[in-house]
């Protein structure tokens, strides 16, 4: 469903990403893995079109995207959850969630919200409360949860884990092999690749913004180099 | 005397509040000063007036001063900012600085630099309560001004086109990818902004009955005061600023003398910026 073509891109003089192929399908999980820098989340900013892309194509279930910008590509049904959350912190939780299923027609945007709070008791409990003041597990349970509120037909994730419990890594995870199946094409970049990778399909491997290796996530993890450059050499 | 005071100072007070209410919106989702905005109550003010001259109602005049300065602030937003908008915070304000000069020079063109006058209203309805008189005028001001103020708030608060105005507010990158169109949300913003300023001026010229094309500056100012004291991106403390404003001024020419009138509010405002600068009501900003 999203196929990024030979996509180049980067901040000023900087270039980023080098010539970046990667394909998601339909109901699968795909994982990027790399090292800090290795312009993760400059690829999935440059997907959602916050980023322009400078050479290549990008394109979701035969829709060029390339060149559009961000609200443009979220119309085409694309969430992105991004680094650091980004919740609206002056925002409530249920207005959060409202600001996710902006495009979404009014008659469904309840029944959007409902289903967030019944995959998300917590926030349900937290409607009213201001975004800022959840902890940092619950923002990105909100964070997620404004994504799906949605319903989009990709989601792509930066960095979930980050900073959280471990307890709370685990749920999210849950969450996301929850979603496996649906409709929904799932494009993960983790840290925690070792995560990342028993729970997707595919993999792509990125260093200093070239994809350096590509393949299903099993035998990825099975990898001697992968192993020892990304998960820390036992495994 | 005391109570004919607070209910002139809060009519006068109201006006204020509907200039820095604009201010703030604007503030918020681009983060910078439109320089101009003390103009778009000039224009409101000079638009009613050219309306009722034709011999049109009252309500006809409002309704002109706000959509005429709401576009008017739209044109600003087209020129002064968008253009702008990945050029240092500075150029803006230059940019609004000239188009606020621009407006001046063309409503004197039509009026003149001497003072304007609303056409009489003929309005002679009095409301007496005990030793209170509230002219029509009056009522006219305190309930359209307190009509858009609650207004504007359930707008912002309640809708969708609010948690828009909001989200971007606070992250404008991750509004956009919800699918907020930023132009739409920041011109939407501007139309508002500028269409209560334009009001402001057109209930203004109904009390004050004398206008010049230059009001617009002292009115600009008091507004980002009222913003300031009521505590900078809080919509609800921009109107309390300009409620108290309003009642500084008025006791200050009562009971004092109006000569020191704005020498009394600049020396609140400076007063605020040292002992209290994040103003009576702090946004709960990102913490």
């Amino acid at each position: 469903m999203l196929k990024v073509d030979s996509v180049c891109a980067g901040y000023g003089h900087i270039q980023v990403l080098s010539e970046v192929s990667l394909t998601v399908m339909r109901g699968e999980i795909v994982t990027i893995v790399g090292a800090n820098g290795a312009g993760k989340s400059t690829l999935l900013r440059t997907i959602m079109g916050s980023l322009p892309t400078r050479l290549g194509a990008v394109s979701f279930l035969d829709q060029r995207l390339t060149g559009l910008p961000p609200d443009r590509v979220a119309a085409a049904g694309i969430r992105l959850v991004p680094e650091g959350r980004r919740v609206f912190a002056t925002l409530s939780v249920e207005e959060n969630l409202r600001a996710g299923a902006y495009l979404r027609p009014k008659a469904e945007v309840t029944l959007a919200l409902e289903r967030v709070y019944a995959t998300f008791p917590v926030l349900g409990e937290r409607r009213r409360q201001l975004a800022s003041t959840l902890s940092g597990g619950q923002q990105q349970m909100l964070a997620l949860g404004r994504a799906l509120a949605a319903e989009p037909r990709l989601l792509m994730l930066d960095e979930p884990s980050l900073g959280l419990a471990p307890k709370v890594v685990e749920e999210i995870f849950e969450h996301l092999t929850a979603l496996r199946g649906a409709e929904i094409g799932i494009l993960l970049v983790e840290q925690n690749a070792r995560k990342a990778l028993a729970i997707a399909d595919r993999a792509y491997v990125l260093e200093h913004g070239r994809v350096v290796l590509e393949g299903a996530a099993r035998d990825l993890y099975r990898n001697e180099s992968v192993v020892n450059a990304y998960l820390g050499g036992k495994s | 005397m005391f109570e004919q005071q607070v209910i002139n100072g809060i009519t006068l007070g109201s006006t204020y509040a509907l200039v820095a209410i604009g201010y703030t919106l604007v503030l918020g989702v681009l983060n910078k000063l439109n320089l101009a905005h003390g103009e778009l109550f000039m224009v409101g003010a000079f638009t009613g007036i050219a309306v009722a001259r034709l011999g049109a109602p009252l309500p006809v005049s409002l309704v002109a001063a706000f959509a005429v300065s709401g576009l008017v602030a739209v044109a600003i937003e087209r020129s002064c900012f968008y253009p702008l908008r990945n050029a240092s915070f500075l150029s803006p304000m230059l940019s609004t600085i000239a188009f606020g000069i621009l407006l001046q020079n063309l409503v004197s063109q039509f009026f003149g630099s001497d003072p304007s006058r609303f056409p009489d209203t003929g309005s002679s309805f009095q409301l007496t309560l005990g030793t209170l008189t509230v002219s029509a005028i009056h009522i006219v001001i305190l309930a359209t001004a307190f009509g858009l103020m609650i207004g504007i708030d359930l707008l912002i608060r309640k809708t969708r086109w609010g948690i828009a105005v909001r989200a971007t507010s606070d992250d404008a990158e991750t509004a956009a990818q919800q699918g907020m169109h930023p132009s739409r949300v920041t011109m939407t913003t501007f139309f508002v902004s500028g269409a209560l300023a334009g009001v402001a001026g057109m209930l203004t010229t109904l009390v004050y009955s004398q206008v010049t094309p230059h009001i617009g500056i002292r009115q600009g100012l008091i507004g980002m005061v009222a913003m300031v004291i009521g505590g900078l991106g809080n919509l609800r403390g921009a109107m309390i600023g300009g409620l108290a404003i309003g009642l500084v001024e008025t006791m200050n020419d009562a009971y004092f003398s109006a000569g020191y009138r704005d020498l009394v509010i600049f020396a609140i405002f400076f007063a605020f910026l040292i002992v209290k600068p994040e103003g009576l009501f702090p946004a709960h900003h990102s913490r």
